[in-house]
């Protein structure tokens, strides 16, 4: 049992990061603020609750992501347009290889990764459907590891390798219309 | 493509991630180090990954954790 008076000092340290978390799923920084401090006040809250010694990253990053499910209902999101399942596996990279670019393609693979700016790949997270988003961003921003993301979303682990491979594969899609849109690469070969 | 680049590109998530036991891991490991396409489009997805860490990441101000911490003490949270 966590002991309520050490809240501040146990739980602060991952302000910021929550903050972030919250951020990329408000994409509105003062919705993001408002789950983070109603986060916490739960957080608080329950903290009787938590098992000192266990994962309190992982705690509290389901405190914040059920609070945003919670108060901004996903429901209400406009529908994928891109069905992820329609996709080719490592569709980024088989695109780049199938790809009418000036340089050879091994290179045009390599160099697009690159070419991306930091918006972009934030605005290419930000539209993904909701379900896709969260494994991709809990994996490959916040590190955690498929158990955790597991407990944080609260489905079993299968679910969230199959959503974290669409995800991947639906955030590849959206990063290729990029490099297209801005001329990193020209119009595939085959369409 | 033959059923050992399947095999090894059904698990390139898990292996990415961290994910599988160490027979796992080094029956993958080993196929792309002996197979370039696939050991390419790993060295890809890899890199793709570490990108789209670095690029989402966000600069929280200060100003933010003050505010929380205003925002708790007013509530009475210790």
């Amino acid at each position: 049992m966590a002991d309520q008076a050490n809240f501040q000092r146990d739980v602060m340290p991952y302000a910021k990061q929550l903050y972030a978390h919250a951020l990329r799923m408000t994409r509105n920084p003062a919705d993001a603020e408002d789950v983070l401090q109603e986060s916490f006040l739960k957080a608080y809250r329950s903290y009787g609750t938590y098992q000192e010694g266990t994962n309190l990253r992982a705690w509290l990053y389901r405190i914040v992501t059920n609070t945003y499910i919670n108060k901004y209902r996903s429901a209400q999101r406009k529908p994928d347009e891109v069905g992820a399942d329609d996709l080719e596996d490592f569709y980024l990279y088989k695109k780049m290889g199938s790809a009418d670019t000036p340089s050879s393609a091994q290179s045009a693979e390599s160099s697009v990764i690159d070419a991306f700016v930091d918006g972009e790949v934030k605005d290419a997270i930000a539209e993904l459907d909701e379900r896709f988003r969260l494994p991709v961003v809990l994996a490959d921003v916040e590190g955690f590891a498929y158990k955790e993301i597991a407990e944080i979303m609260d489905v079993p682990i299968g679910t969230v390798m199959s959503r974290l491979h669409r995800g991947r594969k639906q955030l590849q899609a959206r990063l290729f219309d990029v490099a297209r849109d801005r001329g990193i690469v020209g119009v595939t070969a085959d369409e | 493509m033959s059923k050992a680049c399947d095999d090894a590109l059904d698990r390139i998530y898990p292996f990415l991630d961290g994910e599988m036991t160490w027979i796992h891991r080094a029956k993958v490991r080993w196929h792309l180090r002996h197979c370039p396409p696939c050991g390419d489009l790993y060295d890809f997805e890899e890199r793709l990954k570490v990108r789209v860490g670095e690029g989402a990441r966000v600069d929280v101000e200060d100003d933010v954790v003050a505010r929380l911490k205003g925002f708790l003490d007013e509530n009475g949270c210790r």
